[in-house]
Parts: structure tokens; sequence; C-alpha cells
């Protein structure tokens, strides 16, 4: 079931499922191939990228122009929900948010955002476990001046995803941030169940996004152990 | 630079690591002056509070010289001489707004591991296992220290590092269990006659206590919560304290009653202790609670009992239905320092207030696992031992 008030165009899957799967090892073959090989790197990597958007998005666009027909997509959305207070007044809780290039700020696997005239966006993450960057493009779909923001993921988008944080007073407490993701996951039917499994951990790395933006938008700073002394460095000596 | 390392239970090193760096605006590196055991570290070093990782840098008592600051630190500047509240806050947050800095929303770097446990994360502490945050500790030559605007107070002129090394967490964590708790004309028990436990006596008279009375077994200790905290004392080893309690205060029992021992309370019980002990150490049972249920049942009806000893997670046999029927408050917490420390170094300044006679030890760095082994053992009269890794004027 879809929460969001919308959902992107979906390129018409046209691959089925175990195509898609050979596709997604053929695509990482070439791909690891590509980055570390000194053969051919560029016809593999094009080739690549070209299996990987197949295995993705379901789409072909080879058979489409061969006139394949557009097969049924079971594949259902997901939905990851979380919510945040952040001490902090409503309005400006929704400007800083509604700049979506402050969002790699908080959110430690987008590496930049970047918004174009049109109003869209250009989105690009680093996914834990892909050695190469994802990039998408998106645009605000809904937008309610200090209350809402909804988001839609463009056609041909690898993660086909849509979005809603939502902003609520909270009186003393500042305000209430919840944030509704919507994707599809990749990889069709069969990587529904992937999704599944790994929907905890999406759901905590969102969790963990938005206690970020908390951290960061209270202090300035998310708070971090990582660079301080300790016994465990390798060059540390017991006296 | 050097530091004392957690490497096991009971297992203490001094060991050669790499300096501090500032790893975030708000942060400063502090060079340590003085840094002292502290009763919550034996938890740690003896096994009993979970997620200390092999090589973690102890120590949360502690005061320094700045020597850098980050580009966001605005109140403090390289040479100010500073003591470190041990809880760690932003500032920022609801909690920290309300002056209830150990609940810290921000701090706590692995809050979604604390959370999982608690329910909801609280602030982080200096060198207190990464559950609290897994901050390096402060028995070190230098510490980074977070938020350091609001975590570092200047020392007043002519405020010694010895008389200012206990406002940093032994002062506060006293000065709160008697602040949450004690009323004009309260007759206040006070289990435990450690560091924390003498700051609470010292601080109950300060929030207008008519009596205090102190619990200990130890001799030494009762002779300091005399002479140092004119409290009347109960060695619990030799008498019944719920009688004694019950006889001290007209059948009555003390409005407030004090727990600053914690997890590892022993008890006049035999019983009671090799049950407890027993369950501990096989991990069935985290924390033995034999002060908090003996305080709760000595307690006034409609009284307080004010926890300040710390406990980890479970305790066993909690007398839920005498603290029902009796109508008592509970009231707890670990410090809020930030919101302590300056009243305190004002009473520190003005003399009203004077806890040095806590160190009872000054000792170099390298000798720290002694220094724990001693502190622990009750040994050479000891209070407290604080360590002096940079000697400084």
């Amino acid at each position: 079931m879809n929460e969001n008030s919308s959902v992107g165009q979906k390129p018409a899957v046209n691959v089925s499922n175990t195509e898609r799967i050979l596709s997604a090892v053929a695509a990482g073959y070439l791909l690891y191939s590509a980055a570390t090989g000194n053969k051919a790197r560029l016809v593999k990597a094009g080739s690549g990228a070209f299996l990987l958007y197949r295995a993705l998005s379901g789409n072909c666009p080879l058979y489409s122009a061969l006139g394949k027909a557009r097969k049924p997509d079971p594949v259902k959305n997901i939905n990851v929900r979380a919510v945040v207070t952040v001490n902090k007044p409503k309005d400006e809780v929704y400007t800083f948010w509604r700049n979506l290039e402050n969002i790699p700020l908080f959110m430690k696997h987008i590496k930049s955002v970047t918004t174009m005239d049109d109003g869209r966006s250009h989105w690009e993450a680093n996914i834990p476990g892909m050695s190469s960057l994802l990039s998408w493009d998106a645009e605000i779909v809904k937008e309610e001046e200090g209350t809402l923001l909804g988001w839609n993921s463009l056609p041909g988008s690898v993660i086909d995803n849509a979005g809603k944080v939502t902003f609520a007073d909270a009186g003393e407490n500042g305000t209430e941030v919840s944030i509704v993701i919507t994707y599809r996951a990749p990889f069709g039917p069969a990587g529904e169940s992937i999704a599944r499994l790994l929907n905890p951990i999406f759901k905590n790395m969102v969790k963990e996004d938005l206690r970020n933006f908390r951290r960061y938008f209270e202090t300035g700073e998310i708070p971090t152990i990582k660079g301080q002394p300790s016994g465990r460095e390798e060059t540390a000596t017991i006296l | 630079m050097k530091a004392l390392c957690w490497n096991g239970t009971r297992k203490l090193n001094v060991e050669r690591v790499s300096d501090p760096s500032i790893l975030n605006p708000k942060d400063a590196i502090i060079r340590v002056a003085l840094s002292s055991v502290c009763g919550s570290d034996l938890h740690l070093v003896n096994g009993f509070i979970p997620t200390m990782k092999a090589g973690d840098i102890i120590g949360h008592e502690f005061n320094g010289e700045v020597v850098e600051v980050g580009s966001e630190v605005k109140k403090l500047k390289k040479g100010d001489r500073v003591v470190v509240g041990s809880v760690i806050g932003c500032g920022e947050c609801y909690h920290c707004t309300h002056d209830e800095w150990s609940l810290c929303d921000n701090s706590n770097p692995n809050a979604v591991y604390q959370e999982k446990l608690f329910g909801y994360p609280t602030a982080a502490i200096y060198g207190y296992s990464h559950l609290f945050g897994g901050y390096a500790g402060s028995h070190a030559e230098y510490i980074r220290v977070a938020y350091a605007d609001n975590g570092c107070f200047k020392i007043p002129d002519g405020i010694s590092w010895e008389q200012s090394l206990f406002a940093s967490d032994a002062l506060p964590t006293g000065y709160m269990a008697a602040d949450m708790a004690v009323k004009p004309g309260d007759i206040v028990a006070v289990w435990g006659a450690g560091g924390v436990g003498l700051m609470a006596m010292k601080s109950a008279w300060l929030k207008g206590a008519a009596r205090v009375i102190a619990i200990d077994r130890f001799d030494y200790r009762l002779a300091y919560a005399k002479q140092e905290c004119k409290a009347e004392i109960i060695n619990y080893s030799e008498v019944n304290v719920l009688e004694e309690l019950k006889e001290l205060t007209g059948g009555r029992g003390p409005d407030v009653c004090i727990d600053a021992v914690g997890m590892e309370a022993r008890s006049s019980n035999k019983l009671e202790y090799a049950y407890d002990k027993v369950k501990q150490n096989l991990r069935l049972q985290p924390d033995r609670a034999a002060v908090l249920r003996q305080a709760v049942m000595a307690c006034r009806k409609g009284g307080t009992v004010s926890v300040v000893g710390v406990y980890s997670s479970l305790v066993d046999s909690f007398p839920m239905g005498i603290l029902m029927n009796k109508a008592l408050t509970i009231k707890s917490g670990q410090m809020h320092a930030q919101k302590y420390i300056p009243h305190l170094l004002d009473l520190l300044q003005k003399g009203e207030l004077d806890p040095e006679f806590l160190l009872t030890h000054k000792w170099p760095l390298d000798a720290g696992a002694e220094g724990y082994k001693m502190f622990n053992d009750k040994a050479d009269g000891c209070m407290r031992v604080a360590f002096n890794p940079s000697v400084m004027a």
C-alpha cells in the first residue's frame, strides 16, 4: 500500500525476474571487472551499467524498442516510517528541510542533493555494500507551507521512491517531524523478499538519519567518537 | 600520551596511545591536572557494566587546563583552568534546556543501542562504557571534551586543583541526591559514606535537614561522616539498621533515604547478600539491591527515597508492595552536572563547602592499577585516589 500522495511514473517492466537476477549478477561482474581490470574497461562499464539498470528497473530499453510486451508488475510498495521531536520552532524546521541541499548534512548515505531551477532535484547516495554512487532525480509534488513536503522520484530512477515529511507543533517540546518513505523493491518480486529482509535495516537507517537531523539541527554537529585515542590503536603499547 | 586503559575485568594498564584531537567544532582539548577514581568506576573495573571494550580509557572526574578549542567554542580560551562535568550535555535539546543534562538527547553517539535497553537513550558519560557513548576518559594526559562551552567550568581564582576536583562529579552527585528530596526540617539517612555519600550529607545540611544519619561498615569512613559532615553514624555490620533508625527517629523513620551505594551493595543479612552475590555472578541479575530494599523498608511513610548510587539495569526482589503501600516517592538520576556546578563552585569560593578532604591519595598515573586496587579494597584509609598525569602548578 502506498502511503504517499503519489508515486512516480515507473518505466514499464518487461524483463522477467530470472532475467533481472541474471542481469544483476552479470552487471556486478562487468562493473567489478571494469573497475579492477585493464582491458576494455569502458565497454565493460557501459554494458555493466546497462544490465544493472535492467535488473533494478525491470525495464529493458532494447526490449521496449523491439516491442516486447509490458509484464504485469506485482511488486508492492514498502513503507518506512520514523518520527522525532526537535527542540526548535516549526517554521525554522520546515525552512531547513525545504532546502533539500541541507539533507546530506545529516543523512550520512546521501552524498549530495542538487536542486535545479525547475524545482527538480538530483540525488546521489552511497549505499552500503555498493561501490558506485547511486543517483536519481526527484521532484516535490506536494507542499503545504510549514506543514508538509512530499516528493517523488522521476521516471527512470534506480530506486523508485516517494516520501512525505510532516511538521507538527509540539508546544514547549518543539516540533514533531514525521517521515514516511515509500519505495519499490529493486529486482521485482524476487527482490521484494530481499527488501523485506533488508527493511528493518533500512528502517533503522531512516530512524538514525532523523536522530542525526535533530542532533545537527539543534547543536550544529553530530556526536562522534571516531578518531579518538584508545588502547585499540595499532601503535598503542602497554607501558 | 599516557592513558589508563581497561583491558578486561580487573585488568588495567597504563598505555602509550595517540593524543586526542578536535573531532567536532564544539570540542576542546584539556590537559588533565587531576583525575579521580570514582565508586562507579569499580562497577566497570569489576566487570558489571556491559559494553566495555578492551582498550577503553576510563576516568570521568577531572579538571585541567584548556590547550585547544574547536571553531565553535565561544566561552573558553587556551590556558583557562577548568573543572569538567562527567556527564556530557549538548546544551540545546529539550532536556538540557530544562536543566536535565544527564538526559541529553544528543550527546550519546551510541543512542541507538541504549534506546533498545532503556526505551529512550540518555546522555553520554566520559570513560563509562560504549552504552554511555564510548567517549575516552580522563585518566590520561589529555582528554577531548565535547560541547566544551557547556561542560567546562572556569575554576575561580584562589581555588586549587585539589579543591575543585570533586566539583566534577562526586559533589554534584551528592548535592543532587539532597536537592531532589530534602526539605527543611527533614531527617535524612544516607547509605554509603564514600565520596558521593559524604557530599550528600554535607548537601543535606545545606538544604535545611534537621538531622543527618550515615550508614556504612568502615569505621574510617564513618569517622569522616561524623567529623567532616556532622552526621550521626550507624555501622551496619554491628547493629540492626532498621531498628537503629527507628530508635533514632522517634519510631517514625527518616523522611529521606539516600542510596549512595548502588548495584554492588553488601547486606548485613548474610543470606540476602549471598543470594544477591550468587545471582549477580551467574549473571542472573545484573544489580545487587540490598541498600535500595533496606532504604524502602526504613523510610518514613510518605517519605522519599533518593537514588544516586549507580544501577545498570535490573534488580531482583524489589519491594514494590512496600513502596506502594507506604506511598513513597523515588527520586533518581545520573547527576545534572551543568545545572549544579556553577552554584557549587560559588559555595566553594565562599568557603561553605570544601570537599578536598576526600582526596586522601594523589598518585602518578603510572600507579593507576594499584590505585584502583587500593580504592576497591578500602585499604590505607583511602577515600579517593586522584592521578596527576600532567604535573601542574
